[in-house]
This record gives structure tokens, sequence and C-alpha cells, in this order.
């Protein structure tokens, strides 16, 4: 692991606001996850296509153009954690980028 | 354009286009443009987690439609990608799109422009979907609409072959014409059916292309063309200063008609594109023969000048439309004088259609052909025709209601056209004497006459033949 992982980068990508005692124990986590998976690195691959799906030959199934009802309205908002007229209500992202330079 | 200095702008451009089918990507929940928001939604396209995706066949078969009418190279498998962010409007914090892999690639779309063959390269088409639609109010808030989450869209991606931003605009308008004729997508911009992402950069003939930039969500032929024509001065006059072009993401504001550069995060590699788990390869091989391609529009343009021995321009025109190009040629299936129908239709007829669209036309192509078909056996002239279109579109009723109803046929009979050039004759011998004294500019006043005879039922052409046969002639015909 040679690029230095950027923690401000990945918050800001990630639209989280960390303190700086979060910032600190989130780092040292990323980092132990990453090198777990740096490992993998160790495994001879020479040679080896890569495999992204386990199942050789097999396709994915498609399905006919045919609407059928989805949720009802009111339970789908009622587990938002905040609505106005029916419509979620989150804070804007664009708030974020205002008030950071 | 204003002046380039001498530099040459070379753009490429990203074209979504909103798929026009009965249910989402992924989903089977209806896409009905214009519901209550939030009625349209289901696990999937609201991103719950553990809920699966599947594929509708309908976007893949129109995604080959597009392929094939672009000359691409049909991918047979092909895969689909997680493109990670966050934002709002995506709820699972990936968009499913294509990346490597793509349904097809290396196509082109072939047009004229500015009097030259143009060919631009299509790099690939791509199935994705679409976020949901977002409202930014003024308090610092998101409101978000899923009904719009998972819609199909294609992105259809160019090479760098645009040399001009007129010539992107035409490119664009050839294209949608393309997807419509294909009815793959009505393309309605005002509804965001179609957008437009572009890049461009500037430099110097015999240079290496310049930096690119890339300019966000244009969302009509203006506001392509005028944010690429504001971009491509600004990249020259940075460069002019002395200054260097920055690559970045910038964003058209139609009020100002400038680029801004847009605040964003991600670059490529933050978006950790990899392999959809969730969906195994797609194989496109049973669908290559469940479709047909309708004629494309230039292969009916220049059937249209082989046919009907149109003018190119002509052809041009009548083929914008699939729908106009029908009503021509049901228009005119027992008309004699094609070319007169061809111009009428777009001299006369077309304003009226785009006002309110075909559909909405009142008058039908037989009715049309009706009152063509009265001035091609000489009942009525092309002048009056003019009138009776007028009354046909206001009062709905037929062309031969109309011109017998009241009256209005040529004077049909020779007979009687040269009695009243005979009358018109006898009554103005100072007008006779001035002609054959070599003023012929007197004929007018006498077609007149002889007009006011036929109460403007003659055809004024005929008159005049007859005319001048008379007063040459000496004594009368
Ligand atoms: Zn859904």
């Amino acid at each position: 692991m040679n690029r230095k992982l950027d923690i401000d980068h990945i918050a800001r990508l990630a639209k989280l606001d960390l303190s700086p005692e979060e910032r600190v124990r989130l780092r040292r986590d990323l980092e132990r996850i990453l090198s777990y998976v740096e490992t993998l690195k160790e495994v001879p691959v020479e040679g080896v296509d890569p495999l992204p799906y386990p199942h050789e030959g097999h396709f994915q199934r498609m399905r006919p153009d045919t609407p059928r009802p989805g949720l009802n309205r009111n339970d789908v908002i009622r587990l938002a954690p905040d609505e106005l007229f029916f419509l979620f209500r989150t804070p804007s992202p664009l708030r974020g980028l205002k008030k950071k330079p | 354009m204003k002046s380039l200095n001498g530099y040459e702008v070379v753009i490429g451009l990203e074209i979504h286009v909103e798929v026009d089918t009965q249910t989402k990507l992924f989903c089977s929940c209806s896409r009905e443009y214009g519901r209550d928001p939030n009625t349209q939604v289901c696990p999937v396209c609201l991103g719950y987690p553990g809920a699966l995706p599947v594929l509708n066949e309908e976007v893949v078969i129109q995604g080959l439609k597009v392929a094939r009418a672009l000359r691409s190279r049909i991918n047979e498998v092909s895969q689909f990608f997680r493109k990670n962010y966050f934002y709002p409007d995506l709820p699972k914090g990936y968009q499913i799109t294509q990346y490597t892999f793509s349904l097809a690639e290396d196509g082109h779309l072939e047009y004229q422009f500015e009097g030259s063959q143009r060919r631009v390269r299509v790099e690939r088409i791509n199935i994705e979907e679409e976020a949901a639609k977002s409202f930014h109010t003024e308090d610092g808030y998101t409101l978000l609409d899923f009904n719009r989450s998972g819609i199909p869209l294609l992105e259809i991606v160019t090479r760098p072959d645009l040399r001009s931003p007129a010539e992107a605009r035409t490119f664009l308008a050839k294209l949608r014409q393309l997807i419509r004729y294909l009815e793959v997508s009505p393309c309605d911009m005002e509804k965001g059916h179609l957008r437009a992402d572009a890049n461009l950069s500037v430099h110097r003939p015999g240079e290496p292309l310049g930096t690119k930039v890339e300019i966000k969500n244009l969302n009509s032929f203006k506001a392509l063309e005028d944010a690429l024509t504001y971009e491509a001065q600004r990249q020259i006059q940075v460069l002019e200063a002395g200054g260097k072009v920055v690559q970045e993401t910038r964003l058209f504001d139609e009020s100002t008609g400038q680029t801004v550069a847009m605040r964003t995060k991600e670059e490529e590699m933050d978006y950790r594109y990899f392999p959809e788990p969730d969906l195994l390869p797609l194989n496109v091989t049973a669908y290559l023969n469940r479709f047909e391609l309708p004629e494309l529009p230039w292969e009916k343009s220049a059937r249209f000048v082989r046919e009907y021995g149109l003018r190119e321009d002509v052809a041009e025109v009548l083929t914008q439309e699939r729908a106009l190009a029908d009503y021509f040629e049901e228009m005119v299936r027992d008309l004699k004088d094609i070319a007169q129908a061809a111009n009428w239709l777009v001299n006369r007829v077309l304003a009226d259609i785009k006002e309110r669209s075909l559909e909405e036309f009142p008058i039908r192509p037989s009715q049309m052909a009706e009152l063509l078909s009265l001035v091609e056996s000489g009942r009525i002239t092309l002048n009056l025709a003019k009138d009776v279109y007028e009354r046909m579109l206001q009062e709905g009723r037929s062309a031969r209601d109309i011109v017998e109803s009241e009256g209005l046929e040529v004077v049909s009979t020779e007979e009687e056209l040269q009695k009243f050039v005979a009358e018109a004759v006898e009554e103005n011998p100072e007008l006779v004497a001035k002609f054959r004294k070599g003023k012929e500019g007197v004929i007018g006043p006498l077609i007149g006459a002889v007009m006011k005879k036929t109460r403007g039922k003659a055809d004024p052409k005929r008159v005049r033949e007859l005319l001048l046969k008379a007063l040459r002639g000496g004594s009368g015909a």
C-alpha cells in the first residue's frame, strides 16, 4: 500500500463531516482493512484470466416490459427521515459545498 | 462564431436518451411521465438493501436498434458495472451502467454540414439507469422524486470528431431525428428525454490536441451551441493571455450564457467502477433478430428524390419527421403533379403543422389530396386553393364542399372565357391601342378586366394567353 490514504478526500466523497477523533479511528480501521486486502497480492495470478463472475457460460435473465404496481406512497414516505409534499427531503449536497471552501 | 484566432475547435458529445418503455430498467415500476411524486417506486428503484435488479429486455432491443442504425459493432456479450458516488438522487450509492464491455462500439453517423459530407464516429453505446429527480430549495434542502429513478437511458458517446459548435448542434439534431425515426424515444428535450454533455478543446493546426474541458447538462440545442461557443472563446482567451486551460468540469448557466467551473470531488478513479455482482453478463444473441429497422431518414430522403423526382432540399424537409413523410406519401398517392404537391406542403402547410403537431392537424392527407386534385384538374386556381385551404383549416369542411357550395370553380368553358376576353377588348379601346403601339404593360389592366368579369374564378395565366392571342391576332381568337 504505497498510495497514502487520504482520509479527507474519502470523507469529502462520502459527504461526511468527521471530528478529529473519528478521523484517527477511521484511518486506523481503513489501514487495517486495506493491508488485509493487500495480502491478496501474494497470490500468483500470472496467466489467470479475471473471473468477475463465478458462473462461466451463464447469462443474466431478462424480464418482459410489463408494468406492475410498486409500493404504496404513504408506506414509502413513512420510512423517510424527512419529507415535504410527498417528496423525500435531505440536506442539500450543495449546502456542504458552500460552507466548506 | 467570433474569431477563432486561427485555433481549431475539437468537440465530442456524450448524449443521454431516455428509452420509451413501459417500465423502468431494472424493476417493473411504470415510468410514465408526469405522475404524482413517489407513486412509481419499489424496493429496487428506491435502493432498499437486498433488492435485486432484473433487466428489462425491451431496453436491450431498443438499444440494439440504435446500435445497428449507427452502424456499430454489437457486443454479443457485455457487462454492467457499478459507478460509485454519493448523491441524494442515487439511493444505492452507485449507478448501474456499462463501462468497458459496452452494448455496442465503433459506430458512426453521417450527415451533410455546410455543404460537405461529415462522419462522426460513435465510440460506444451503453445502457444505464437514470437518477431520481431532485429539486434544491432556497433553504438548503434537496427534495427527491424517485419516479424518475431507474428510468432506462442509452448513453451514446462520440469521438471528438466535431469541429464547431454549429456542427455539434447539427449532429445532435440528426441523432435526435434518427432516434425518433427508430421510435426509441420521443426525444422531447423539454421533458429531459435527450440531454448532452460535451467536451471541448482548442489547439493550433498542426499542434497536439489541447486540454479538454467537460461541460455538463446541455438541455437544448441553443444551450449546446451557446455553451460551446462561449467555452471555445474562453479557452482561446486563456491561451492568448499566456495561460493554461485547466482540465475540469464546467456547468452552463443559461441565464448568463457562460460556463462556470463546477466543484467536483470525483475523479475517474474515485468512481471505483467494478463489475455489478448482482447482474450476470448480458448476452444479446437471442435479441439480434427481434427487431427490424424502419427506413432511416437518409434512406427515405434519397428515395423521395429518386421516386418522386423531388429536389434534395425539399426531400430533406419532407423527411425531417417520419410522420410528415408518411403524410406526404399518402397525400400524393393519386396526384399527378408531385412537385407541386411537395412545394404546397413545404411552403403553405408546414408552418401550420409545426404550430400544433401532425396528430392535431385537422386536414387528413386524403382531404389535402382532394384539394390539390381540384387544382390539377383546373377546376380551381392555385391562388384560390390557398383560400380554400384556410377555410378547410378553420371550418373543417372538405375542399369539394367549399368549392361547390360557393361556386368557386374556375369558369371552365373556353367559350365563356373567350367571350369575356372579346368583351374586355371591345370595352377598352384605349388600352388596346396602347398595347398595339408597343406598350405591352397594359396587358395587366386587361387581365384585371377579364378576371373581374369571371369574378376571380379564371386562371390568370390562361386569360393572359387568350388576351395575347386576341390582341396580336388582330381580330380576336
Ligand atoms: Zn421500481
